[in-house]
């Protein structure tokens, strides 16, 4: 930690070649798979609003969000760009050699991507009445054996995990098979246009701004859905609302906003309701909450990132043979079993549980549960 | 002419009861698409307005009426032409059958004919396997937990037992599961790791709800705080040692299980 430190320092101080090209042959074996990401600071506190402002005015909103969307955006786009000059890097050196290749996303965007959406999840079910918290999320989701019928807050999880698969990367076809596969999730009624719901997103136009358009389409989508129970259309609304943004941004896949914030008290109009895709003024709730989300989001990146760079220091003091594909797992996913990495890299449960324990005393990963038994580990 | 007509409506019924047990038969949809583009005639242009109508509705009605299970909305728009308003040939249908013993339902997953539930004492009677509308013929106790199921899943029979007061046996939870209304879901993280049950598909079918939204008085339940696990609660819990009682039964569930 010291010696990067100082490296940085002597970055930041000397722009000299000589020193450069020296410091570049001094790790010259290392330097194809130097892994560099943005050291996320904190806000500005100009982009996280005045806290009292009681009037809601769309421009205020908009910047808000545009300001920490367009920080997020740069996040997202750190992974593989070893050229981000003009940022503070750090090095991540001996970091794991094949992660994030081939992406421009940083490495823990799985651990992010999936934790914000338990949060979206747990924030729906909470909409739709359901008892479950994020607790009883995650245990659904990580423990259930795979002939287990899932629970109705499970299956608002799955809907928003759908987001980390590879069909819903933007490059892939966003098409009327693809929202039947997303509608099933939430088992919307099996005679809902799933053509139309596949033609807004694509039409999605280009002159009006990101936000905008994701507040258009999920009031429009809610027309579509109109045979499905109301609570289930308005959260597909705001499923398709995050797609749509992602598009607009051109990011590799979409993060869970809308959902994490929109019925937070902070969003709501004075009469103190959650704010619907109906109500006129939708534009601008959609506004705040998007600010609120990706204030959140962004401080979560800022601590997954610090973990992350923990957990890839620590990744070669592990003696357990298999330890890579495990090391990938916790970066991609918001938390794993024992049982599920041993499957995953073909160790014996009790070497993976070792594994475990291990990565808790190296302090590079967190047990999340809080439990004595059946224990899920996560950054 | 007339004669001409129902001629005509005949074998197009008999065409479309033939499409329907193809439908019934082989699930794959190209072998319907194919039936539909050669002897079936969805359309039914050269007929005028009224009569039209008339076979749409006929046609839905057999197809639903034919069916063993619900009837998805989008196969019964193959049934009728690009034209015609399924909503409004369903509510006319339903119409129809006001003064009938059976109604047109719209339960999870789609249509289907159901004899009126005043009329199940009179189907039981014969107990000749005719099924019932409304739900199978439960004893109270079975209502009861499986209400409770519907409103708190997913739930653990030890987390039932409390609710009630009694413990609910293993075999109300393996008959409402021999009756398809509740599965079992993940297992939960406690020691011995019971079963969390859920409510099925099956179960929306049979009490006539298009979504678990659809339990009455759900917002009178939550302001009297039934459906909150509360902090103070488990607490209590701890304190009386009913959590040990609950770390010994589930072990015993495990075994039977």
């Amino acid at each position: 930690m010291l010696e990067i430190d100082s490296d940085t320092f002597v970055d930041a101080r000397s722009s000299s070649r000589a020193t450069k090209n020296q410091r570049a042959q001094s790790r010259s074996d290392t330097a194809a798979d130097l892994q560099k990401s943005l050291e996320i600071q904190p806000l500005p506190r100009w982009a996280k609003g005045a806290a009292g402002a009681q009037d809601r005015r769309q421009d205020d909103a908009q910047f808000l969000a545009g300001a920490v969307l367009a920080l997020l955006d740069q996040i997202l786009r750190s992974g593989a760009d070893v050229s981000s000059a003009g940022n503070r890097a750090v090095d991540v050196s001996s970091a794991g050699k094949n992660f994030g290749e081939g992406s421009s996303e940083p490495v823990f965007v799985g651990a992010l991507r999936q934790r914000l959406a338990l949060r979206a999840a747990a924030a729906c079910a909470a909409m739709a009445r359901l008892r479950e918290d994020e607790g009883a999320l995650r245990d659904a989701e990580h423990l259930a054996g795979v002939d287990a019928a899932p629970t109705p807050g499970g299956r608002l999880h799955c809907l928003w995990r759908f987001f980390a698969t590879r069909q819903a990367q933007i490059d892939a076809r966003l098409d009327a098979a693809f929202m039947r596969t997303a509608a099933d999730c939430l088992e919307l009624p099996p005679h809902i246009d799933c053509e139309a719901l596949a033609a807004l997103l694509q039409e999605a136009s280009t002159h009006e701004n990101p936000l905008n358009a994701a507040a258009r389409v999920s009031a429009r989508a809610l027309h579509i859905l109109d045979d499905a129970p109301q609570i289930d259309a308005e959260i597909f609304a705001l499923w398709l609302a995050d797609l749509v943004l992602a598009r607009r941004l051109a990011w590799a896949a979409p993060l869970p906003f809308l959902a994490t914030t929109i019925a937070h008290p902070s969003i709501g109009s004075a009469t103190g309701r959650r704010p619907r895709p109906s109500d006129p003024d939708w534009c601008l709730s959609v506004a705040y909450a998007y600010a609120r989300a990706a204030q959140d989001a962004y401080a979560l990146a800022g601590e997954l990132s610090r973990r992350s760079e923990t957990l890839l220091s620590v990744a070669p003091k592990l003696r357990a043979k298999r330890a890579a594909p495990v090391v990938d797992l916790l970066l991609s996913d918001d938390c794993v079993s024992a049982a599920r990495a041993a499957k995953a890299a073909g160790l014996s449960d009790r070497a993976s549980r070792r594994l475990f324990d291990r990565l808790v005393a190296l302090g590079a990963v967190r047990e999340l549960t809080g439990r004595p038994n059946f224990r899920l580990y996560g950054l | 002419m007339k004669g001409y007509a129902d001629m005509r409506s005949t074998k197009a019924a008999r065409a479309d009861g033939a499409a329907s047990d193809e439908t019934r038969a082989r699930r794959s949809p190209c072998a319907t698409v194919r039936g539909g583009d050669l002897l079936f005639d969805a359309d039914l242009v050269d007929l005028p307005q009224a009569m039209r109508w008339r076979e749409w509705m006929g046609r839905v009605e057999a197809a639903i009426f034919a069916s063993p299970t619900a009837v998805a909305r989008e196969a019964l728009t193959k049934l009728v032409g690009r034209a015609c308003n399924l909503d409004d040939l369903l509510s006319d249908i339903r119409d129809d059958l006001r003064t009938r013993p059976y109604e047109l339902v719209h339960v999870a997953g789609g249509y289907q004919l159901r004899t009126k539930a005043r009329y199940a004492d009179a189907i039981r009677v014969l107990n000749n396997g005719a099924r019932a509308a409304g739900p199978p013929a439960l004893t109270p106790n079975e209502s009861f937990v499986v209400t409770a199921i519907a409103y708190l899943q997913p739930t653990t029979r030890t987390e039932l037992s409390q609710l009630a007061g009694r413990e609910i046996s293993r075999d109300v939870i393996g008959s409402l599961r021999a009756h398809g209304l509740i599965a079992a879901g993940p297992r939960v993280a406690m020691p011995g790791a019971p079963y969390a049950y859920v409510t099925t598909k099956r179960f929306l079918e049979v009490f006539g709800l298009a979504s678990l939204r659809d339990l009455p008085d759900i917002e009178k339940l939550e302001d009297a705080g039934l459906l909150q696990r509360s902090a103070s609660e488990i607490e209590l819990d701890g304190m009386f040692g009913v959590e040990d009682e609950d770390a010994v039964e589930p072990v015993e569930d495990v075994e039977v299980d």
